[in-house]
Parts: structure tokens; sequence; C-alpha cells
């Protein structure tokens, strides 16, 4: 589950797993850049919680649009 | 929905999370957007304001509404209004094509120039950095050039009718053929034909 608070601490290593990221046969360039923009992803998440919730969680994007699509999909 | 609102919330959140050395504008970060110098020459100084001289691609930003637009289409059934309101990518693989395609070529003095830099990949290719004017030249262009491309498209006889969205052209056509062309020419790297020195948060 994404939510902004967990975005703000991830670190490379989870980067890595999740992206199953290897050296030789799966390399990513700027890892640390892109680590840090991930974290200020988080960070702006949870500045808007009237549009993403006190959790910062991207998804709620869904609902700033429509409410009714929010209890279809029964967030 | 309107893509525009959509637009709005993603540049609300995005924004201020960009590296705090790109583009300001009166102590504001306007994200993924550059000064260039044609813009300077052509406008006006005493009509042009601020931004006049500043080419905005919002880049990254496009192309995630681009994405997210597919799932609300798909599964929430959303139709879009302003779709067409995005424009094309400046990224390295839709602006690769027009170089490796010889639509766009480097003027002889950026060459020279991109040769001095320090950090020069070693494969003889010119590189340049992210706000470099030769760059930010090469990503409007390329915006420009994709615009051409669509509309030559859509009058296209050999699409049997069927009308290609922009986002529909870059994954299927422009980006696909960029990441082709620069396999076929640069086959050990595979990268672009002109390089971004890049910090990784801009592609």
């Amino acid at each position: 589950m994404c939510k902004g608070a967990a975005l703000q601490t991830l670190d490379a290593e989870k980067l890595y797993q999740g992206f199953q990221i290897d050296e030789k046969t799966n390399p990513l360039l700027a890892v640390d850049k892109r680590v840090e923009l991930l974290r200020r992803l988080g960070g702006s998440l949870l500045k808007f919680p009237e549009i993403f919730g006190t959790n910062g969680r991207p998804g709620r994007l869904v609902g700033k649009f429509d409410c009714t699509i929010m209890r279809r999909v029964g967030n | 929905m309107n893509y525009l609102e959509l637009w709005a919330v993603l540049q609300k959140l995005l924004i201020p999370i960009w590296p705090s050395d790109r583009t300001h504008i009166d102590g504001h970060p306007v994200g993924d957007a550059w000064p260039l110098i044609c813009l300077t020459k052509s406008s006006n100084p005493s009509t042009g304001n601020k931004t006049s001289a500043i080419q905005p691609f919002h880049k990254l930003t496009q192309w995630l509404a681009y994405s997210l637009m597919v799932p609300f289409t798909r599964l929430l059934n959303i139709k879009w209004h302003n779709a067409d309101q995005g424009t094309g990518l400046a990224e390295y693989r839709n602006g690769g094509l027009f170089v490796d395609m010889g639509v766009l070529s480097l003027k002889e003095e950026s060459r020279a120039k991109s040769l001095q830099h320090s950090s020069n990949t070693g494969d003889g290719l010119p590189c340049f950095g992210a706000s470099d004017d030769e760059i930010v030249e090469w990503r409007a262009m390329t915006v420009a050039l994709l615009d051409k491309v669509h509309d030559i498209i859509k009058s296209s006889p050999q699409f049997n009718g069927v009308q290609l969205t922009l986002p529909q052209v870059l994954e299927a056509g422009s980006w696909k053929a960029g990441r082709e062309l620069a396999a076929e020419k640069r086959s050990l790297t595979k990268s672009s034909p002109i390089v971004i020195l890049g910090d990784g948060t801009l592609f």
C-alpha cells in the first residue's frame, strides 16, 4: 500500500528490491536521485490531505474527481 | 472528467518535488521549464513578461497524466474532456528519432562546445547539461515536430480511418521508433544520439 509517510522514508535498498535492480542484468541509472525524488513525493502527498487523505495515499486522486467513483471501487 | 483538472492536481503535487536547482521565477519553482535563447530574441522586451522566454515541457508530469488516463478510461469508464491539451513528450527517444532520421542536427559550434565538456561520455556522442540551450531547443523542436508527425498520421490513408491520439502515436510510433533506431545505430549502449548529463530526474 503506497502512503506518503512510507515514501518519505524510502531508501535505495527498497527501490533496488522493488524494481529487481541488478547492476549487470537490470541496471537503473541514478538510483539515489530517484529515491530522493520519491521521498519528496511522499512529503508532498502529505501536504495535501484534502486530496490524498491524512496518510497521503496517491490512489485517493480518484476520489478528488468523483465521490461516486470512490464508493464504487470500495475505497 | 476534465484533463485540465487532472493536470492542475498533478502540477500542484509535483512542482515542489523537483530538485531545488531547477528554474525559478520570482522565487517560485516552475518545474521542467527552461530559458530558451531564441524565445528571448523573439519576445518583445516591452510587452514580454518573465515567462515569455521560458519553454515549458513538464515531460514527466505529462507522461504520468497520459498514463493515469488509461486506467481511468478502461477500469472506471471515465470519458475525458480536453484530452487533446497535452503536448508531445520532450524526451530522448522521441527527440533522438528526429536526430537519427536527420530531421534535426547539431550546429557545428554546438558540437565543438560539447567536446569540451569534462564529462564527455567517451563514445564521441555530443553531451550537454539539461539547462544548456542545445538541449532546451532540441526538446522544444521535438514537441513541435511530434505535432507535425501526428498531423501527417491523421491525414494519412494508411490507417483505415483509425484516428490515433497523440499519446498513441508516441507509444506505438515515435518513442518506439526512437528506441529501435538507437539500438540499431549504437548497438552497444543503445544511447540516444545526444546525451543529456542528467541527474536522473529529467530524461
